[in-house]
């Protein structure tokens, strides 16, 4: 089936993101969230970052305009239904998600195409709150959306070829990378990546070396950066709740082990650059 | 100076050069050569870069020459366990880099508790002459790069052992996704994955912990000398 129009469900930091990358790609896109002024601020995030595209050169002029006029707001969840692919961007919590997937069921045609943002969750669970698992399938964008060139697809056990398709043929619209995934606990990044931090904070907690120093070295093995630099950046709240979404989904396997470290500097409100402290001092 | 170098791997020929480049006479040796070797030549620096098993790790060291000063390569083991296999263990010193090596890099340097002072400051010297900025980290199999990469890789081998991607897609995600240098085979390719496996089967042995164990598929592909690519 060919999609021309989306709906992202939710115009928070991703949503906002998504919608912005669709409609560059050229489709209708219709932006929802509970309350206008959720919507609103979503929009504004997007006419700024087409701004900001417009100013480094990275987008023409016209081309942002065109997007602009192609995103339409709305609260009304069986007006978000009425698109071909939608995607949802709402809170990783698995009620909601399910609760928001069984309603846009109901409305939605029959040959629309579901698609979750989701990090952690599973395709099949949530898939299960709808009537067509076999268009059921994960759209995985990258923080930032709008620029990130990566998407993981998730195949769920029912997804079909079709919609597994589809989905790649909306990324390469977007002129993003797809990489093809199955229904597994983190995906592919977010699981293979885990060591990044975990193994940089056991050297930290062994007193291997400090922050800046094991920072250096892993730059010096060619990161853009360090693996204490980029959890200031991503936020330690963040990484650590990934940490631990990924531990508990693989019923606490030690690979994934989170550590008492990022626990004890979540606690204490050291979360990185947004706190002015993180495992550096940005004040 | 005298420099015998036991060891082929992505590291032995670039650190070869690097010495040779520094005006060093470099002897370098196949492990299974030099162990059954009748005589081995005069040598005021012994660097042991055997990455694989341990037994013949320690093969290696014992045969290294008694005033020689020892480098270990702590990537699968650490300078103090290492040490403890020698005569005079405290001109032991561990050193670890990764691939590829550069003309002006980085090399950590651990020292065993038995490392006593003369040789430590001979071993950051030593490096420092060849243009290299050392880095002394603790001793520990692994040390940092080598250690925090290779279980990057070995969690990318658990993955397509559950064939949740193609290594194809695995690479791309995380070059993509998160900005690495390489994606995760392509870096197991460029270490030699029989290294790789040395730096998990060394931590396993280190920690004796579950988080560390190589993934089967990996130890496959080592000893089928394959790759996943």
């Amino acid at each position: 089936m060919s999609i021309e129009s989306v709906a992202i469900i939710g115009a928070g930091t991703m949503g906002n993101g998504i919608a912005y990358a669709a409609a560059l790609g050229g489709y209708r896109v219709t932006l929802y969230d509970v309350a206008p002024e959720f919507v609103q601020r979503g929009i504004e995030r997007i006419h700024h970052n087409l701004a900001e595209g417009v100013a480094r050169k990275k987008l023409d002029a016209a081309a942002a305009d065109d997007a602009k006029e192609r995103i339409h707001a709305t609260c009304e969840l069986a007006t978000a239904a009425q698109c071909d692919l939608i995607i949802e961007a709402a809170p990783e919590q698995l009620e909601l998600k399910r609760q928001l997937f069984g309603q846009l069921d109901a409305h939605a045609p029959a040959s629309a195409i579901f698609a979750s943002n989701t990090s952690s969750l599973s395709i099949a669970v949530m898939a299960s709150a709808t009537q067509r698992a076999d268009r059921f399938v994960g759209l995985h964008f990258f923080n930032p959306a709008h620029l990130m060139p990566l998407v993981e697809i998730v195949r769920g056990d029912a997804t079909s070829a079709e919609t597994v398709n589809a989905a790649a043929a909306f990324v390469a619209r977007l002129k993003k990378t797809a990489v093809l995934c199955k229904d597994t606990p983190a995906f592919i990044v977010n699981r293979v990546a885990r060591p990044f931090y975990g193994e940089a904070l056991r050297l930290l907690g062994e007193g291997a070396a400090d922050a800046a120093t094991l920072d250096a070295l892993m730059e010096t093995a060619g990161f853009k950066m360090g693996p204490f630099r980029l959890m200031d950046l991503i936020g330690l709240d963040v990484n650590f709740a990934v940490t631990q979404s990924v531990y508990n989904a693989f019923f606490q396997d030690p690979k994934y082990r989170p550590h008492p470290i990022q626990r004890q500097m979540v606690e204490s409100g050291c979360l990185g650059r947004k706190t002015g402290r993180g495992f550096y001092s940005y004040e | 100076m005298n420099i015998l170098l036991v060891g082929v791997n992505a590291l032995s020929e670039p650190l070869a050069a690097m010495c040779e480049r520094g005006g060093h006479t470099v002897a370098r040796w196949e492990t299974e050569k030099f162990l059954a070797a009748r005589a081995i030549s005069p040598h005021e620096i012994f660097i042991e870069a055997e990455t694989t098993a341990l037994e013949k790790k320690r093969a290696v060291l014992e045969r290294a020459a008694e005033d020689a000063l020892l480098f270990t390569c702590a990537l699968n083991a650490s300078a103090t366990v290492a040490a403890s296999w020698v005569q005079n263990p405290a001109r032991v010193v561990g050193f670890g880099a990764l691939p590829p090596l550069a003309a002006n890099g980085t090399i950590e340097l651990a020292r065993g508790l038995q490392t006593d002072e003369p040789s430590w400051e001979r071993a950051q010297n030593f490096w420092r002459a060849l243009g290299q900025n050392v880095v002394t980290v603790a001793d520990s199999a692994g040390l940092v790069r080598a250690r925090i990469v290779c279980c990057i890789i070995n969690e990318a081998f658990s993955a397509l052992q559950e064939k949740i991607a193609s290594p194809h897609d695995i690479d791309v995600a995380l070059k993509l996704g998160v900005n690495y240098p390489q994606g995760p085979f392509a870096w197991g390719d460029l270490i030699g994955l029989d290294t790789v496996l040395g730096v998990m089967e060394g931590l396993y042995a280190e920690w004796r912990d579950d988080r560390y164990r190589p993934a089967p598929l990996l130890r496959h592909y080592a000893l089928a000398r394959q790759s996943p690519r």
